[in-house]
């Protein structure tokens, strides 16, 4: 019973990120291609084929006046979003089509500490994923290091999850390069500001693992100055998550309101110091997702005044 | 005793800058400190800039108030006053002064400053009045703490000042240093390494009379020795602006205008004037304050 209820959720995974232009969104080998190639066509509220969803979450009560992060907010936020992510009426659904008793899963976080992922936000998935039949034992949160971690060598799903901030090498610190600690060695990566990122997507810790993606849009970092590349000037309280199955889609989404927070602040378009072409590269070199806006169908919930998007 | 064992005494030393409690904000937990090969674990993604500087090492503290966002202090011990002026200088400066250290910055929350051979970073996660204080306050401590106040590097007192972006000197060693703030074609042509002190500063056209035209860059280096100087030049000109002859200056590829001479020791290259006598007219400014080395 538990075996066809784990099979039956990764069926419904497949549908929810169908269409060739996502096959590698979820990375790869999860899908195979054959199957995603196969699959019928998306469930409303997902994806159809060539495009990808995301959904952008808004509650001007995610932060309190001093940008401390409302946990109970933030973690009802998180599941609007799974729910309108695979077009369900309750969170617990969603995420039961996300996971399963057999599954081990990492949630590959960030805690660079002057713009962590909330640890309200951390719970909420480690309760959300335990929620669907997952045991306690067998959910790893990291950051570092995760290529040693036994909990996410040995995983058979990630939940993949930072806050979106400008970035000394990449241009900006995107969900692509979250999983960069799944080597030993990232600054293999950090050639030509990190244009190929998208290629740890095809390693083996990585590959066909990663089932959602989250881009913490709570205070983003537009701008990075000084020896750690903060600075609080250049946040703002933006009170969003970005989440989707495809990681392209997602970053350029954030991209793209980085971009216009930018014009805002500065009054003009000013380039990134380091241009974060990585997300575009994801596309058109390694065709993990969608960069191309007019193939991103935003799904909105909350309030959008100021989305810039 | 050996520079190394020179340099883990002084590890506590830094430490010691710190204050122990400002405006109520006291430190978190114990402080933690770095070598150059253990920086990466410290700052993400930057490290190389300090690595590239020298950096030796760096203390790092977190305070908390119970009321308030954390302020997050950290001190570089770079080795020698010019590559804390180099570390400084990484970022556009353009922040008002905070008037502490040699040359010093607050700006949205955040506090730099370079003192003798320290560059300091103290961060508000959030500001506010009482983290603006708290910043500056820790900052107050520090500057007061370390006891020396060398000069910034003698090559800063040859760049001619009119026209110059203040804001905008950067200080580098190698080719990857000058690469970060500017692409001088392929190779090393200038003949960069780690013994070579370099200065990359930017200055406002008058030629074109348009504030909108980009700045254009003069290079100012200092080599070992003259012959080290006479090499790199003849290098760069041979690679950089074949067929240069005895001319003042020379339209190059990139459509603006490059010159450069040998001042014993010294290097100077102009490039991207917006026209020969702009050109011309810098590098003439810097032979005019080029004043004599002393002996080495």
């Amino acid at each position: 019973m538990t075996s066809r209820k784990t099979e039956l959720t990764r069926r419904d995974f497949l549908q929810a990120i169908s269409g060739a232009a996502v096959v590698g969104a979820a990375g790869g080998s999860l899908l195979g291609s054959k199957s995603a190639a196969a699959s019928p066509a998306p469930p409303p509220g997902t994806s159809a084929p060539g495009k990808s969803s995301v959904v952008l979450v808004r509650d001007a009560a995610a932060l309190d006046e001093n940008r401390k992060v409302n946990g109970p907010v933030v973690s009802r936020m998180l599941d609007q979003a799974v729910a309108a992510l695979f077009d369900e009426e309750s969170p617990e659904k969603a995420w039961s089509r996300l996971f399963g008793p057999d599954d081990t899963v990492g949630i590959k976080t960030n805690h660079w500490e002057f713009l962590p992922t909330p640890p309200a936000l951390e719970e909420a998935i480690r309760r959300r994923v335990a929620g669907a039949g997952v045991p306690a034992a067998r959910i790893s949160v990291a950051d570092h290091g995760i290529y040693e971690n036994p909990g996410f060598t040995g995983a058979t799903a990630l939940v993949n999850i930072r806050p979106m901030r400008t970035h000394h090498w990449s241009g900006v610190g995107s969900l692509l390069k979250n999983v960069i600690t799944i080597t030993p060695s990232p600054s293999d990566w950090h050639g030509d500001s990190c244009a190929d990122l998208a290629g740890l997507w095809s390693l083996p810790g990585i590959k066909g693992k990663v089932r959602l993606n989250i881009l913490v849009m709570l205070t983003p970092l537009f701008h990075g100055k000084g020896a750690h590349h903060y600075q609080a000037e250049y946040t703002w309280p933006y009170g969003g998550l970005l989440v989707g199955v495809d990681p392209v889609a997602v970053d350029a989404t954030g991209l793209r309101i980085l971009e216009a927070q930018r014009k805002i602040h500065f009054g003009e378009d000013v380039p990134f110091t380091i241009p974060p072409h990585h997300i575009r590269m994801a596309e058109e070199k390694h065709h993990l997702g969608i960069a191309d806006p007019a193939r991103i169908r935003i799904i909105r919930i909350g309030t959008m005044e100021n989305a810039l998007v | 005793m050996t520079d190394e064992a020179s340099d883990q005494s002084a590890v506590p030393g830094i430490a010691g800058f710190l204050p122990q409690a400002v405006e109520g904000f006291s430190p978190l937990e114990a402080d933690r400190f770095f070598t150059a090969d253990t920086l990466f674990d410290l700052i993400n993604g930057g490290a190389e800039i300090y690595r590239a500087l020298n950096v030796r090492h760096t203390v790092h503290r977190r305070y908390v108030h119970p009321e308030s966002s954390d302020i997050i202090a950290d001190i570089f011990d770079m080795g020698s006053a010019a590559d804390a002026y180099g570390a400084w200088h990484n970022d556009i400066r353009e922040g008002e002064s905070a008037g502490m250290g040699r040359e010093s910055e607050y700006q949205g929350g955040s506090l730099s400053f370079w003192k003798d051979r320290y560059y300091v970073s103290v961060v508000a996660l959030y500001e506010t009045d009482l983290t603006a204080r708290a910043v500056r306050g820790i900052g107050r401590a520090v500057a007061d703490a370390i006891p020396g106040d060398a000069q910034p590097p003698r090559l800063t007192r040859q760049l001619p000042g009119e026209g110059l972006l203040a804001e905008q000197v950067y200080f580098f060693h190698d080719h990857q240093g000058l690469t970060r703030r500017y692409r001088l074609g392929d190779g090393n042509p200038l003949l960069l390494n780690r013994h070579t002190e370099g200065l990359l500063a930017r200055y406002r056209s008058a030629a074109s009379g348009d504030t909108t035209t980009p700045p254009f860059i003069l290079l100012l280096i200092r080599y070992p020795s003259s012959e080290a100087a006479d090499l790199a030049h003849r290098n760069f000109r041979a690679s950089h602006t074949p067929g240069w002859k005895e001319q003042p200056a020379i339209r190059t590829a990139g459509g603006g205008w490059t010159s450069s001479c040998l001042l014993g020791d010294r290097v100077a290259v102009v490039i991207g004037a917006a026209d020969r006598n702009e050109a011309a007219t810098l590098i003439q400014a810097v032979r005019s304050s080029t004043e004599p080395e002393p002996t080495r």
